[in-house]
């Protein structure tokens, strides 16, 4: 043992070739501390701002929109970009762990979709995204649409570049959802209520999903919707031409 | 769960931050908003360790509670929930100043051995 720093020895001590009969004294090595303070999530967030600044020169709108898988997400996504042609144009970036069904069913509203497959990978993060949307033509498109992994945890921290990030709470998951995922609901700043045709026959109580909702987010925009029988989708599409209509050209 | 990707940006930074040298621990400091679980993060570092810097480091997980501010009754309060609410009247916080960190705040490396570096 070094009597310099308390040292344990490296291995059990060998005399002339075999190991000593003595156990091997573990004592704490001397060591300094290195103050490194470094945000673990910084080279995510570096490339989300490249993104946004990157995309927002191009005269794009960016949305993230993020749900628990079967919440909704690609139908109303076509609905919308069907609603907003043809004077705006979008196109999508849509992830999965596996598949391109997504993409296909997004393509068959005409706009360009790029599909990840994630493999395992439970979130979409910065870097992937730019990559993916350099295969869409950006300079054509008004809104970009960035379509999350159906996860409602992981996504919560990763910053993709978006203007506006959207939650969707389907009328089947139960008004408590917000309550049980909150950090997704809590980053959101537009929340959609998908499936209100549903409503009635699932037992669907408003004021109780209301008050979860506000219970993690005051401020978010709170939208009603169903893009199988359409209402809602006017307040929705609304929101997103005004929003298209003030990013800087 | 994203407890593994955490665990593995926090070796590419203490392998950067240590100059090489063996790891003893690493204190990390977890905002308790972020939901990132602290067993979890355990679990993936004894996986994740082997063959690093970090081989033989301890992984000490500090929980930074949520800072919030209420706008209706201009109170600050502290939180460890998850979803934090005004003490006084329930409200949802309108201003979170803390508990989203997911900083790798310190590591602990070891010194080089005087006697060793002495006999080379």
């Amino acid at each position: 043992m070094c009597i310099d720093c308390g040292c344990a020895l490296s291995g059990p001590a060998r005399i002339n070739g075999h190991a000593s009969a003595l156990p091997r004294i573990e004592l704490p090595r001397a060591t300094t501390v290195v103050p490194l303070h470094a945000d673990l999530l910084a080279p995510n967030n570096r490339d989300a701002a490249a993104n946004r600044a990157g995309w927002r020169r191009q005269g794009l709108l960016t949305i993230n929109v993020v749900s628990s898988p079967g919440a909704g997400k690609t139908t109303l996504l076509a609905r919308t970009i069907e609603r907003l042609q043809p004077a705006l144009s979008a196109g999508v970036v849509v992830g999965d762990l596996e598949t391109d069904n997504d993409a296909r069913r997004l393509r068959a509203t005409g706009a360009p979709a790029v599909q990840i497959a994630t493999g395992t990978l439970c979130h979409l993060d910065a870097r992937l995204v730019a990559e993916a949307a350099a295969g869409l033509p950006l300079a054509e498109l008004d809104l970009l649409i960035i379509e999350n992994i159906g996860n409602l945890v992981c996504p919560a921290d990763f910053d993709l570049g978006e203007d506006l990030r959207i939650t969707l709470l389907a009328v089947t998951e139960g008004e408590d959802k917000p309550l049980k995922y909150p950090p997704i609901y809590r980053n959101a700043d537009i929340i959609l209520i998908t499936k209100t045709d549903l409503a009635e026959a699932c037992g669907f109580d408003r004021a109780a999903a209301m008050a979860s909702i506000r219970a993690v987010n005051p401020r978010a925009t709170v939208i009603e919707l169903s893009a199988r029988d359409g209402r809602g989708l006017d307040t929705w599409c609304d929101l997103l031409r005004t929003r298209i209509a003030v990013v800087p050209a | 769960m994203h407890e593994v990707g955490i665990v593995q940006s926090t070796l590419d930074a203490a392998a950067a931050g240590s100059g090489g040298r063996d790891v003893a621990a690493v204190h990390l400091r977890i905002g308790a908003l972020t939901g990132v679980v602290p067993a979890a993060l355990q679990h993936a570092w004894q996986a994740l360790r082997l063959g690093t810097v970090c081989e033989e480091a301890r992984l000490v997980v500090e929980l930074v509670p949520a800072s919030c501010r209420c706008a209706r009754c201009a109170a600050l309060y502290g939180s460890t929930s998850l979803i934090p609410s005004c003490p006084r009247c329930g409200r949802a916080p309108d201003e979170v100043l803390a508990g989203r960190e997911l900083e790798l705040a310190t590591l602990e490396v070891a010194l080089p051995c005087a006697s060793t570096a002495a006999a080379r």
